[in-house]
């Protein structure tokens, strides 16, 4: 099925959302939730969750991250959090290759994505980066750790505000080897290090019941080089507050006022063949999300559905009626 | 079905048996109930063996274990028994050396004790409240609540207990 770009819009800051529809504007099929489509531009191809309700006919939506206004505060906020707890980076030995690999991609997908502010040049056996806005240059020899002035992950996360998470696999199952994690939403990535995928999520309600763990595992274990999933992820923080990680929680656990949004990319390496999982966390106050009617309301039964138990989980009891009050149609 | 996902150590009531994959083995033991299981596996036991016993976990004891570890090759196996904490810091010790989980079985004659890691000063405090109850952190001075196992840290998450409640 052949379709075409019919509306460019920007959803917010650093989010543009695409609608793509039939040449003859002809109504589509269906979709669940969770659907994607898989977009092909010049050499590069991805694949992107439709990003509506699954009910409009004639066009569907997709929406596309860019490096945002927040790029150079995000990362010196990340450089601080990284001072002050070397724990937010750890790289288990056997995961070293992987790192290496997840900073060659990192490197080259800012670099292709926005050539006006990176750049990713070979020299010889070196590679020279360049990153414009923060006013790096460094030339480095791939896999020679002498060449970077920290390790391979230290140095990805000081480029790119995703947080980085390595899962080998092996044993039948992902292992969360590698990480850097600044902005973590209510975890802590010290202690699920070297911990299978399934045990990380140990503590979630109701997301083994319904075997959703189990299936994600299956689903991440088959993935192959080359294509790339998103998924997204809510919880709310307090006041433009990144790092809500279980070591900070003290200072941030009785007020959570915005909304945060991981938007959560997910792919095999090409060379180390390890799952790189990128989680790139927004932030938007609650009169923000309510300016868009719709997604007022949706936002709004989100809040009504959610079971009591995962409400609990997510830290959220204390504040489920005032939000859904607030939200509430007029 | 909770076993399969949860990062909390379950132990059967009897321990489980040698793997006769291996081409060499290592043998813990610790404290007097791990005496007769360390007994019947080493019984079973036919390739070269490294074997200790000891009361507790000491620093002594440790330290033999990681040369130990240092001399494994690939078909090495690791049998650990004793109490929970104690058999977890061996087990810790042996992954963080590049032991994988599978080459490792372990039994816990007791799960009394256990060792809570502090989230927020990375202390570890001993306790033997048990999930969902309050330690005391060593680090901090917080009251922790005790929350899910890392087998990497040998230790369960502890995160501050009153934040929400407090007035």
């Amino acid at each position: 099925m052949k379709l075409v770009v019919r509306d460019v819009l920007e959803a917010c800051a650093g989010v543009r959302s695409f609608r793509l529809a039939r040449p003859d504007a002809a109504p589509l099929p269906g979709y669940t939730p969770g659907s994607h489509v898989v977009v092909d531009a010049g050499d590069r191809r991805n694949a992107y969750s439709l990003t509506g309700d699954g009910t409009v006919g004639d066009h569907y939506e997709i929406s596309v991250l860019e490096v945002d206004d927040h790029y150079t505060a995000d990362l010196r906020l990340r450089r601080k959090i990284l001072d002050a707890d070397p724990t937010r980076c750890v790289v288990l030995p056997e995961a070293r290759p992987a790192a290496w690999d997840a900073l060659l991609y990192v490197l080259t997908e800012l670099a292709a994505t926005y050539p006006d502010r990176f750049a990713l040049d070979c020299d010889g056996d070196a590679r020279i980066w360049r990153n414009r806005p923060l006013g790096v240059e460094q030339r480095f020899v791939f896999g020679d750790d002498s060449t970077l002035p920290c390790d391979p992950l230290t140095f990805a996360g000081r480029q790119a505000q995703e947080d980085l998470v390595l899962l080998d696999q092996r044993e039948g199952a992902l292992w969360a080897d590698a990480g850097l994690v600044t902005f973590a939403a209510d975890w802590s990535l010290n202690f699920v290090i070297g911990m299978p995928f399934l045990e990380i999520h140990g503590p979630v309600p109701r997301i083994h019941e319904e075997g959703v763990i189990t299936r994600a595992e299956q689903f991440l274990m088959r993935l192959e080089p080359g294509v790339e999933y998103r998924r997204t992820n809510w919880s709310m923080t307090v006041d433009r507050r990144l790092d809500v990680s279980t070591e900070t929680y003290p200072e941030w656990g009785r007020d959570r006022w915005l909304a945060t949004v991981e938007v959560q990319h997910l792919l095999r390496l090409p060379g180390s063949h390890a799952i790189l999982f990128l989680i790139r966390t927004h932030l938007a106050p609650l009169s923000e999300i309510a300016s868009v009617p719709e997604w007022r309301e949706r936002f709004g039964r989100v809040w009504q559905d959610l079971p009591d138990d995962m409400v609990d989980y997510k830290g959220l009891s204390r504040y489920r009626a005032a939000v859904a009050r607030w939200l509430a149609p007029a | 079905m909770a076993i399969d996902r949860t990062s909390v150590p379950r132990w059967g009531t009897t321990a489980p048996g040698v793997d006769t994959g291996g081409r060499s083995y290592a043998v813990v033991s610790l404290g007097e109930a791990a005496r007769a299981v360390a007994e019947r596996w080493i019984g079973e036991i036919t390739a070269p063996l490294w074997h200790a016993h000891a009361d507790a976990l000491d620093d002594g004891l440790l330290a033999a274990f990681r040369r130990e570890l240092g001399r494994a090759n690939v078909g090495w196996r690791l049998m650990l028994t004793g109490p929970e904490d104690e058999v977890q810091i061996l087990r810790s010790a042996a992954v963080e050396a590049g032991a994988l989980q599978c080459e490792i079985r372990a039994h816990a004659t007791s799960a009394e004790r256990q060792r809570v890691y502090c989230a927020h000063c990375r202390t570890v405090s001993p306790t033997g409240a048990g999930i969902g109850g309050v330690v005391r952190c060593r680090g901090s001075g917080l009251d922790l609540v005790v929350h899910h196992h890392s087998r990497r840290l040998a230790a369960y998450l502890g995160y501050r207990a009153d934040v929400e409640e407090a007035p």
